[in-house]
């Protein structure tokens, strides 16, 4: 683990090198952050398809999808098996609160 | 220039794709002295993304990660990935390579890959290891199978919360690395740079890579790994399982408007491959393939495309003049059939995957090494009816599709003559 | 703590109390959309002996293999088992991790639960995971029976003999010299070349067949370390690797014999012949196939085709003769297959040589019948793109709708359903038929024979795998070089014959070669010296009976015998075993797979 003095140093330096932080990267983030909990939030109702997601989080259907992909991957939701036009996902065990 | 570090080899093999690590293993295990230089982060080239791998249908990874494992654990082959191949220079028998090894921004010797930085990143990309379908993190370890397993950081895409340096139990996230030069001098040098694929954005007609249901084939191939982004077969514009799936064959290639009028070799096979495996993976849905010509040619092609067709694939004969989506994003292929009827029809579809050719990989005159390049940038041989790797300039060889579109077992076989045109040039220096 | 471990088990690590690391691969979703591997790796982790089981998307990448690495370092594991794909994918490699870890690499078993489970029972998830589970339990008792083994190594024969001299066989010569070794080409026809003697301008180079082959004779007859038989008559080719023997007779009737430690198999193909009447041929006059008419054209006059001194004004190519030949539509060759592959090389020679009319006789119509087009090769496309400017009149047809020659005293008639024009039937007339006939493995029924060589449903010689080994053999120390694997163009067969070299080049590259140590082993304690088991053998002087200390036994010659195990199942006394494959662990094996 980082000595937090000597990575406030570092990232100081990094702040002088290359400048603040970009607004768009902040705007992005923070656009990212609130897709991602309006998506957790829909589903602690229960299994939704991404449509249904996208719905539910005011996104493109798309751009849900690709958040899905990336909650499914670092393991906060999961496939739902079963059949259908449209698969649905679910929160992990643990994720629900 | 001060060099962080200077390595010796009798050769040096620009790429490690299949290509690459086979020629470089034909040299290693014959007792030469072999070092890997690798733009990517991690070895395997392109191959390692593939999903299985006709006319065998062998897994890749099964047929790849052995090869990955060989070079990397071969006590004769040091290997540079995330590393640039900048100039080469040639001073009598020795050619010298500048090389910069790129900044993963973390310390390659302390890290023992545990994923905690990648896990606390709070930032999300789009995963150009799945061709943008999946997400990955601004640090992340490329993927499962990379070697090294090494996280990268993307300095552009970090917002300096330092979470991954707070967690990282070896403290070896290094903000502020700088890219490191090295030195390579090698007697010999074997180029392996491969491909891409002819860009999306090439055709107009066909959308410009901007219809979301009409995929490029390395992304059909990521839908299809057992690892895929989805986890299974789903469309990008809204994760629907597609029922109705459609080729467009040549869609790269046979094309003066693009610049590439050659034939790629491979889209033909693997279209029926993913075929086959789409037929695997959705049993009810429709698989139709738009081509010119099969070309099924090597050991055991023909056989596949027939068993293809007796699966019930659709394999129509047709020009495809177009394709654009409805309001719900289903692609709208309008077709010419060569066969049947001429009169031209629109046919809706669910995913479109457009057959992209191969172009060159890398642009390697900018080496500067005399081995001449044809018209469309591909490796001249010097005589290829009489070696299969010798280029005009001397101690310079190539292998694999770095000299023309070829599939696996072409390339495989090309790798070892490569190291074997090597090997003597070393031997008679 | 774990430093004593570490250091006791390094020593002498299978002469301890079988500690068994279990590792279950789930081949990405290959097995585990299948099996379910956590229950496999569970039930295994309580069976007897079992130190460790663990499951992992991929055991044979680089992470995986680590993980058994790091098993054998931090818990004493001293014997393995992996259960995943089939052995000939991967036992090696994981043979590669024991020994790099410090343990005998034979004390591993590899259990195939892809092919013998997962993919064989897709429909029974349940049944297919406890067949694993069985499939890896008989696996741990054979594990834990096992000897530690070392490989057998014989000294080789530093030489290449590289049978065939044409193209691919003077490149496999040229490429081995190159590397320093001796090779040795045997040519059955008086001079080097093969086929390319007989034809006339080639793709890529527009070069002359004998022009190419002229290139690489210089070549070879410049190299030192090559020499060259010419006009011989193989008689026979046995031995192993590392000590192959070849005789043959010269053509002066005198009898020679080459040893070899390596064998490049460049035997080449023979054109296809159409059968007596196939598309009027050998019946009708002016009916040739592509070879013959590439010759006919090297020697007609400038100005004027002619054929039997006629001149030809009309020429219809007629594609895939003896090629993709279909079931019911073909008549099978004479061992009863018909020739369902791609003979990859005629759609471009055909539209090259069309070029070639078209270019020297700009006045002779061409029409091209074919299926589909498949000049795949970098410049390919532009012999297409020449013939259709230079007015050559393509007509294509659907396999089922064969084209139909009608001959008579004015000519041929060529009939076709037409795919281009919507399936009209074309009838065009022509003064010469050339038949696009393919290639055909050349008859190497002796050698292949007496080698035991194995050859594919297309008759070619068989590589191990497509991807993994594309030019050796099953039988190993011997490669394959050019068109005797598959259709080949030259360039195709330069970067074969290459490759056959630099395989044959990393088996030679030692004194000697290290052998499997899967072979017969005669307990002399329990041989009754019955004599049994020596008629059974295959292999000449593998095993025989000789007298030991007084007593008449089987005694096993290690380089020859290939462990087939035929002598252990004759004796009567179970005093014979195959190392690696004893009659215990097969016992042990059988109770773990039928007990409750």
């Amino acid at each position: 683990m980082a000595d937090a003095k000597k990575l406030a140093e570092q990232l100081k330096k990094l702040n002088e090198l290359r400048g603040p932080v970009p607004q768009a990267l902040r705007d992005q983030v923070a656009a990212q952050n609130k897709a991602q909990k309006a998506i957790l939030d829909a589903l602690k109702g229960g299994p939704k398809t991404a449509p249904e997601l996208a719905a539910a989080a005011g996104l493109p259907a798309d751009k849900a999808l690709w958040y899905l992909v990336g909650l499914r991957k670092y393991g906060k939701i999961a496939d739902v098996a079963g059949r259908g036009d449209y698969p649905k996902y679910e929160l992990k065990a643990g994720e629900a609160k | 220039m001060s060099y962080t570090e200077r390595i010796e080899a009798d050769a040096l093999v620009v790429g490690s794709g299949i290509a690459g690590l086979q020629a470089a293993l034909d040299l290693a295990d014959q007792g030469y002295s072999v070092a890997i230089v690798e733009k990517a982060p991690s070895i395997g080239g392109k191959m390692i993304s593939l999903s299985k791998v006709f006319p065998t249908l062998d897994c890749a990874s099964c047929i790849t990660t052995p090869r990955m494992a060989s070079v990397s654990h071969h006590p004769r082959i040091r290997t540079l990935t995330y590393s640039t191949v900048d100039a080469i220079k040639r001073e009598g028998g020795t050619f010298t390579a500048a090389v910069t090894r790129k900044p993963r921004y973390i310390d390659e010797k302390e890290c023992i890959s545990c994923k905690r930085c990648e896990e606390v990143c709070p930032v999300y990309l789009p995963d150009e290891y799945e061709q943008g379908l999946g997400a990955k993190k601004t640090i992340s370890i490329p993927f499962t199978n990379a070697i090294p397993q090494l996280p990268v950081m993307h300095p552009e895409h970090c917002i300096r919360c330092g979470a991954c340096a707070r967690t990282c139990p070896k403290d070896c996230i290094e903000f502020l690395q700088e890219p490191a030069p090295v030195e390579i001098k090698a007697k010999a040098v074997i180029l392996a740079t491969g491909y891409e694929t002819t860009p999306m954005t090439a055709k107009k007609q066909y959308g410009l890579g901007e219809l979301p249901n009409v995929i490029s084939p390395m992304a059909a191939e990521r839908l299809l790994a057992p690892h895929g982004p989805y986890g299974r077969v789903l469309r990008p514009s809204d994760g629907k399982v597609p029922g109705s799936i459609a080729y467009v064959q040549c869609a790269g290639s046979r094309d003066k408007s693009i610049g590439v009028p050659y034939c790629s070799r491979v889209c033909c096979m693997y279209a029926i491959k993913q075929a086959i495996l789409l037929s695997g993976s959705l049993p009810v849905a429709d698989i139709t393939i738009y081509y010119m010509d099969i070309r099924a040619f090597g050991k055991g092609y023909e056989q596949f495309y027939n068993n293809a067709r007796a699966m019930g694939i659709n394999f129509v004969k047709a020009k495809v003049a177009r394709v654009t989506e409805d309001a719900d994003h289903n692609p709208v292929v309008r077709i010419e059939r060569q066969e049947g009827t001429s009169a031209p029809e629109e046919v809706k579809h669910d995913l479109v995957v457009l057959a992209q050719g191969l172009v060159p990989g890398c642009d390697v005159s900018k080496f500067g090494l005399g081995a001449g390049l044809n018209d469309f940038g591909f490796v001249q041989l010097s005589d290829e009816t009489v070696s299969s790797a010798v280029t005009a300039g001397a101690g310079v060889f190539a292998a694999g599709v770095v000299k023309g579109p070829r599939d696996i077992p072409d390339s495989v076989m090309d790798a070892g003559s490569a190291a074997m045109e090597a090997a003597s040039y070393i031997r008679k220096l | 703590m774990d430093e004593k471990i570490t250091e006791a088990s390094s020593k002498d690590n299978y002469r301890q109390e079988p500690k068994v690391g279990v590792y279950i691969c789930h081949c990405g979703g290959n097995i585990s959309d299948i099996i379910d591997v956590k229950a496999v790796a569970a039930a295994l982790a309580k069976y007897p002996g079992v130190a460790v089981a663990r499951e992992y998307a991929f055991m044979c990448s680089s992470n995986g293999q680590d993980l058994i690495a790091e098993d054998i370092k931090n818990l004493g594991i001293n014997r393995t088992v992996v259960a995943a794909c089939s052995p000939s994918l991967h036992e090696l490699t994981f043979r590669n991790v024991l020994q790099r870890a410090g343990v005998n690499p034979y004390l591993h078993e590899h259990i195939n639960i892809r092919e013998q489970a997962s993919w064989v029972h897709k429909a029974d998830h349940a049944g297919a995971t406890a067949k694993a589970i069985k499939l890896a339990q008989a696996g741990v008792e054979k594990v834990k029976r096992k000897d530690p083994l070392n490989a057998i190594r014989v000294a080789a024969e530093p030489r290449v003999a590289v049978i065939g001299g044409g193209v691919a066989g003077m490149r496999a010569a040229l490429s081995a010299a190159g590397k320093g070794l001796e090779a040795v080409i045997i040519e059955k026809a008086p001079r080097l070349g093969g086929k390319l003697l007989e034809l006339g301008k080639m793709y890529p180079s527009g070069e002359e067949g004998t022009a190419i082959a002229g290139k690489l004779e210089a070549l070879v007859r410049a190299e030192s370390k090559i020499s060259v038989h010419t006009g011989v008559d193989i008689d026979f080719v046995g031995g192993f690797v590392g000590n192959f023997k070849i005789n043959f007779k010269n053509s002066d009737g005198t009898s020679s014999q080459v040893k070899a430690g390596a064998i490049i198999m460049a035997t080449g193909y023979q054109h296809y012949k159409p059968a007596q009447g196939e598309f009027g041929y050998g019946e009708s006059a002016n009916v040739v196939t592509l070879p013959e008419f590439i010759s006919l054209m090297k020697n007609s006059p400038a100005g004027r085709l002619e054929y039997s001194g006629k001149e030809i004004k009309s020429l219809a190519l007629i594609h895939c003769v003896g090629s993709r030949q279909v079931e019911g539509i073909h008549k099978p060759q004479a061992d009863g297959k018909i020739n369902d592959y791609c003979s990859r090389v005629c759609c471009s020679s055909a539209l090259y040589a069309a070029n070639q009319v078209k270019d020297r006789y700009p006045g002779v119509r061409i029409y091209d019948v074919y299926r589909d087009i498949r000049t795949y090769g970098m410049q390919h496309e532009t012999y297409y793109d020449k013939a259709s400017k230079d007015g050559v009149l393509f007509m294509r047809h659907n396999e089922a709708d064969q084209p139909v020659i009608v001959s008579d005293r004015t000519g041929h008639t060529v009939k076709v359903k037409d795919v281009l024009t919507w399936g009209e039937e074309l009838e065009v007339k022509a003064d010469l038929i050339v038949l696009v006939t393919g290639m055909m493995p050349s008859d190497i029924s002796l050698i292949k024979s007496q080698m035991k060589m194995p050859t594919g449903a297309d008759r070619f010689l068989q590589e191990v795998h497509l991807k993994l080994r594309p030019v050796e053999l099953a039988n190993s120390g011997v490669f394959i070089a050019g068109t005797a694997q598959y259709p080949m163009d030259v360039p195709e067969a330069m970067a074969a014959a290459g490759t056959a070299a630099a395989k044959a080049a990393i088996l030679l590259a030692e004194p000697d070669i290290p052998l499997e140590p899967f072979v017969a082993v005669v307990d002399e304690h329990k041989c009754t010296g019955c004599g049994l088991c020596p008629a059974e053998c295959s292999y000449d002087g593998a095993l025989m009976m000789a007298e030991k200390n007084g007593k008449k036994v089987a005694v096993v010659n290690p380089a020859l015998c290939k462990g087939c195990g035929a002598c252990v199942a004759v004796c009567p006394v179970r005093a014979i075993n195959v190392a690696g494959w004893t009659l215990d662990q097969f016992d042990a094996m059988v109770e773990a797979i039928a007990k409750e």
